[in-house]
């Protein structure tokens, strides 16, 4: 099938629709739902609709009023989804806020927002964030740059540190607006296999291999194999299963 | 009665399975978000399952893993949960199909769940009398059509016919249309076999969830 590809240069609007390639530089609309090989926006685009793409690339505000589903995509700046996010491979630096997120390998670096629960086979978040619902993944690594707070964590690997994973800018940042060295992450339960866990407070923590790093404030592990707590970490209870 | 509920704690033990294995089932969509029950207990938060159920499930996965792929459980276990990953290589097992759909298939394997609901039709219609011939018109016509999965009610699919008659020749033509209701055809043309894409629908999902 042949399809059109379009184009906004400046400031435009596009009809929802099938296309082999959307591109956006300036400031862009879409009215309606869109599904494209390839979308890409500079500027200012908004969807009023849901989004479907196999690539997907945008940068400065991005914002899609409906559900974003894609194969593999960046963004960074300003990244709102207010509906569903699935992705095979997806990566946000800056701020995004969104739905539930599903996919692949899920990484944001920088401030995250998500209504429902973060699934994939590898989450990565770097910064500060609030998922409300549970952070699920065979691998889930957090660096924490600020107050981050989820439901609950469950996977295979879990590791949460204090600051980032590319340091740099984004803890630059943090000493600016004063959040350098407050990464802290609030949970209720951390479950897994190998856990990996430094400035975390949570009602329980579950898994077989698990180190309690510094930081932490755990009311209760149980554990399997074996459990390692830092001199710096509070447990209240301590059970092996 | 409330069915008895386990704690996630003693699923894992006795299952003998991992807290990563049991998220990754959760999130591949083998065991229904539904059955995650969280409750306060007097040592924090905690998960409880409907017990007969997963254990049942889990026992399922666990004998069906090594020769399946996790989609292919997916499609066994909850066929509801997540049809777009159903890769289904036999599809005469499926009652809805069956051996009349069996002239139909034009793969070895790997059709999905459109390709089974295409099959689906097609099958239902040489059921209803329809030449293979016939009913191959249906199946690659809603083959190219998987929107219609989507919203199945209201819409018509039916298997037609028309006789050309010309100077000392007849021909008898059969057509596929998929419309809308009202669907109109000109008065000439004869419907064969009208599809009900609902009810084959729950058919083919139903009978997905019972090969397992």
């Amino acid at each position: 099938m042949d399809r059109r590809s379009v184009s906004i240069a400046g400031a435009g609007k596009i009809e929802g629709g099938v296309y082999d390639r959307v591109k956006i530089s300036g400031s862009g609309k879409v009215t309606g739902d869109v599904e494209a090989e390839e979308f890409k926006g500079a500027g200012a685009v908004t969807v009023e609709g849901s989004l479907r793409a196999r690539r997907f690339d945008v940068s400065g505000a991005f914002k899609a009023e409906g559900d974003l589903e894609i194969e593999e995509g960046e963004a960074s700046g300003s990244f709102k989804v207010e509906g569903r996010v699935t992705a095979r491979e997806l990566k946000v630096s800056g701020a995004a806020k969104c739905g539930p997120i599903q996919g692949g390998y899920i990484r944001v670096n920088g401030a995250l927002k998500a209504k429902g629960d973060i699934e994939a086979d590898t989450v990565r978040l770097s910064g500060a964030f609030k998922v409300e619902g549970l952070i699920s993944a065979d691998r889930v690594e957090i660096h924490l740059e600020d107050r981050s707070k989820a439901r609950e964590l469950g996977g295979e690997v879990i590791e949460v540190r204090r600051g980032t994973a590319w340091g740099g800018l984004l803890s630059t940042l943090g000493r600016l607006l004063g959040t350098h060295g407050r990464g802290m992450l609030e949970v209720e339960s951390v479950e897994g296999d190998e856990l990996d866990l430094e400035w975390v407070v949570a009602e329980v923590v579950r898994g077989r291999v698990v180190r309690i790093g510094p930081g932490c404030r755990i009311g209760r592990v149980e554990y399997q194999e074996s459990l390692e707590v830092s001199p710096d970490a509070q447990v209240g209870e301590e059970v092996k299963a | 009665m409330a069915e008895e509920l386990i704690s996630k704690k003693e699923v894992l033990r006795l299952t003998g399975i991992s807290y990563g294995q049991l998220y990754r089932w959760k999130r591949k969509g083998l065991i229904p978000e539904a059955w995650f029950i969280r409750k306060a207990t007097p040592t924090g938060q905690e998960t409880f399952f409907p017990k007969e159920r997963i254990l049942e499930r889990i026992r399922r996965i666990q004998e069906l893993k090594e020769e399946r792929s996790l989609d292919e459980l997916v499609a066994l276990l909850s066929p509801e949960a997540r049809p777009e990953a159903i890769r289904w290589d036999d599809p005469t097992s499926l009652s809805p199909i069956g051996e009349e759909g069996r002239v139909l298939l034009w793969k070895d394997g790997g059709y999905t769940f459109p390709e089974l609901f295409a099959l689906a039709c097609g099958a239902e219609a040489v059921r209803k009398g329809a030449r293979p011939g016939e009913a191959r018109l249906l199946v690659d016509l809603l083959k190219g059509a998987p929107d219609v999965l989507k919203s199945p009610s209201g819409i018509l699919c039916v298997l037609a016919e028309k006789e050309v008659t010309g100077e000392g020749l007849s021909l008898r033509v059969a057509f596929a249309v998929l419309g809308r209701e009202p669907l109109r055809l000109d008065p000439g043309c004869r419907v064969r076999v009208r599809l009900d894409l609902e009810k084959i629908l729950e058919g083919l999902k139903l009978s997905l969830g019972e090969v397992s």
